[in-house]
């Protein structure tokens, strides 16, 4: 049955990808209008996405909460605050009501800043610690740091203008070439993926292991 | 315990607090060093400077609490220069669900709801789920994408979204993210539409972008908080950015310092095994 | 019919995938079968799982914050699954408790598939439990980190693979996995994620590197056969810039004009 399944939803994502497809190159207005449509729907798919996320939450942190758990207290938080940010944002009736505003100005700016803003103790620690120059491409990669470093604060250019300048050789000719070559890289493993997915090969997007 | 040996055994904690050190001091007491202009900043002020009476510039957002600090800055300085010109349509549109949030914060910060009016001057469409099927979407036929506005009003009824109908009616977009959303207008927009894009990014998103900026395919980068600092003193209006820029010199150099220090302490220690 | 402007890249998109799809069709039908070397990150694999057995202390894996329908990274979350598959089957032959952390609830169910039949392939089907081998922390990026760096801390893991489509996370994952002391193996194609990556990791596996092993370590010959494909699309992508940069120098247009049209 589940082979049916996926025989039917394979069927389905091959036409939808070749008429997405058609349609960035072709000119034909009735293809575009089903291209549209397709685009929409799949707007609203990705809008239930976000719904999954939260079931899967609530279950995971009820049945910790029902077993008692370890750390279900935490989860008990942690639905706790799911529930007041729906409520607060249903009552209100928008998420930039004042009262919504307070919730997130309190809780959810405070914590997401801290834990991006650790990133900076982290780097300090890692480069501590691990920019050794133990060889000649660890030697090219330390130099290259400092002057893109000095490019980019302020302080680079107070020193001297120089050094602005030669991060900014660095980071033209070498960086940007070399995140170049990688996109290209990442650009031609999309569309294998693509084409494997559009196939039936790729049997992840639909669910199943290997 | 030695100082050799407290440093061996919490070289991290006493890194951080270094790193807090040269972050809050200046903030406390600023330095006031200058801040050089980039060319990537430089083409997104010129390209805005460039809009006359009736372009539409198209501001796209994922900005969210972790990112605030490096971007929102950016946004506010490009929705204020936009502001200042007359006649510029404006569009507001978020692919983050936190985006209609700061969308908001940014037009109450800059008074925009005193200074235009809303519905002929700008619109704010609000948070638009689907990622790239969204700006796709959008770039199609906005009005088969969206019926309202973030605030419920019928798109119909707003005047300026008569002659609004999709990608060929953007004059500019220019979209605040720091994740891969910035490729989504490259591959809908510009792609299809020849739309001229440009970016506020953070640092880490940069060398991305950086070369379709070479190859001409965006007209500019915004670059992080030192780009929000350029932006905010191209437009004489500064604010949370160039205050920042001298906590940021101190930590580069802390970092330098630290490279130095762990590459001299490397060396000796290699010394001392021979 | 085209659009314009549309021209090259519907030429390059067919070559392309007319390329891929012939290597796959090959291996896949074991005509041709490419040969891909074993990458020293396998060996690192298995290095670090050893040292967890040895120690007694649990293994983690997370194959990354995006989802299997991302636009950019499905393939590394695609590649990072596969790689599960191996590190599932050699913690379970060690004797050693796996951890798998997921953000994105559409790839619980996949990571879930993937580990319980490990367990059952390996005759140890009872060792798997539902909710606490592969456990779902948060779709939120932040809520992630937080929750597996907490894990890690916690469960004092000995070994910690972070493959897949990791963002701003990627730093904070792999610092915390070095304080905790575990051997850690990264690898992914996120190309500003990657220096992080290389500071904090002891073995990383940069851009297609992943993408190799995944093939590698995969029993479908057709993995293989893609990789071959993609390695035969590079080097003509390789091949015009060379062409394009010697028609550049002398100054004629017809690859540029090409390219734009």
């Amino acid at each position: 049955m589940a082979g049916i399944w996926r025989s039917i939803a394979s069927f389905i994502l091959l036409v939808v990808s070749l008429v997405i497809l058609f349609d960035f190159a072709l000119k034909d207005a009735t293809l575009q209008s089903l291209a549209t449509d397709l685009n929409n729907w799949a707007v609203v798919v990705g809008a239930f996405a976000l719904g999954i996320g939260a079931y899967s939450l609530i279950l995971r942190h009820g049945r910790m909460i029902t077993k008692k758990g370890r750390m279900w207290p935490y989860s008990a938080m942690l639905i706790v605050t799911m529930i007041v940010f729906v409520v607060t944002g249903l009552v209100t009736g928008s998420i930039t009501s004042p009262q919504y505003n307070w919730i997130y100005s309190t809780f959810v700016m405070p914590v997401s800043s801290t834990l991006y803003g650790m990133n900076a103790f982290f780097i300090a620690s890692a480069s501590y610690r691990a920019f050794k120059a133990r060889s000649w491409e660890a030697v090219v990669l330390l130099v290259a740091a400092v002057f893109i470093m000095l490019k980019n604060a302020p302080v680079g250019g107070v020193i001297s203008p120089v050094l602005p300048q030669i991060g900014g050789v660095i980071w033209d000719f070498a960086g940007a070439t070399g995140m170049r070559a990688l996109l290209i890289g990442i650009g031609i493993g999309t569309l294998a993926l693509g084409l494997r997915v559009i196939i039936g090969q790729e049997k992840t997007p639909l669910g199943g292991a290997e | 315990m030695t100082v050799r040996e407290m440093l061996n055994r919490s070289y991290k904690q006493v890194i951080y607090l270094g790193l807090f050190l040269s972050l809050a001091i200046p903030l406390i007491s600023p330095i006031g060093l200058p801040v050089p202009l980039q060319p990537t900043t430089l083409g997104v002020y010129n390209k805005i400077e460039s809009l006359k009476s009736g372009d539409v510039a198209v501001i796209g957002s994922n900005i969210g609490a972790a990112i605030y600090a490096e971007v929102y800055p950016q946004y506010i300085a490009v929705l204020e220069h936009l502001f200042r010109k007359p006649g510029v349509k404006i569009l507001l549109v978020g692919h983050g669900t936190e985006a209609p949030i700061w969308a908001e914060r940014a037009l109450k910060e800059i008074n925009a709801y005193n200074r235009k009016t809303y519905g002929t001057d700008f619109v704010h469409l609000g948070y638009i789920a689907g990622e790239e099927a969204a700006i796709a979407g959008l770039c199609r036929d906005v009005h088969a994408l969206l019926k309202v506005d973030y605030g419920g009003k019928p798109l119909g009824d707003l005047p300026m979204m008569k002659d609004i109908r999709n990608a060929k009616d953007f004059t500019i977009v220019v979209d605040f993210t720091a994740s891969a959303d910035s490729q989504y207008w490259l591959n809908q927009a510009y792609a299809s539409y020849g739309t001229a894009i440009g970016f506020g990014l953070t640092a880490i998103k940069v060398p991305d972008a950086y070369a379709y900026y070479m190859a001409g395919q965006i007209f500019g980068i915004i670059e992080s908080l030192s780009g929000a600092a350029q932006y905010e003193n191209l437009i004489r209006r500064p604010g949370m950015a160039v205050t920042g820029m001298d906590a940021q010199s101190l930590a580069h150099l802390l970092y330098i310092a630290l490279m130095v220090l762990c590459n001299l302490i490397f060396l000796a220690q290699g010394r001392a095994k021979k | 019919m085209l659009m314009a402007g549309k021209l090259s890249w519907a030429v390059i998109t067919l070559v392309f995938s007319v390329l891929m799809l012939v290597a796959l069709y090959l291996a896949s039908k074991k005509i041709y079968v490419p040969q891909i070397r074993e990458h020293a990150g396998i060996h690192a694999i298995s290095e670090a799982i050893g040292r967890a057995a040895e120690m007694g202390r649990p293994v983690s894996f997370s194959p990354g914050t995006s989802s299997i329908y991302d636009a950019k990274y499905a393939g590394d979350t695609a590649a990072a699954l596969r790689i599960l598959d191996h590190v599932a089957r050699e913690a379970i032959k060690s004797g050693s408790k796996l951890i798998v952390g997921i953000a994105p609830p559409t790839v619980l169910p996949v990571a879930q598939a993937i580990v319980k039949t490990a367990y059952t392939a390996e005759g140890k089907a009872e060792e798997y439990v539902e909710g606490d081998t592969v456990r779902f922390y948060s779709p939120d990026q932040w809520g992630f980190a937080s929750s597996y760096m907490g894990m890690m801390h916690r469960e004092r893991v000995a070994a910690n693979f972070l493959f897949g489509g990791h963002a701003a996370e990627a730093l904070i994952l792999a610092e915390t996995g070095a304080t905790v002391g575990a051997m850690q193996v990264s690898g992914s194609t996120n190309v500003y994620q990657l220096p992080m990556f290389i500071v904090s990791c002891d073995y990383t596996l940069i851009g297609e590197d992943q993408l190799a092993a995944a093939a590698y370590l995969s029993p479908d010959p057709a993995q293989k056969g893609v990789v071959f494909g993609q390695d035969l699309t590079k080097l003509i992508s390789v091949a015009l810039i060379v062409i394009g940069a010697l028609l550049a120098t002398v100054g004629s247009k017809i690859l540029s004009a090409f390219l734009r049209s």
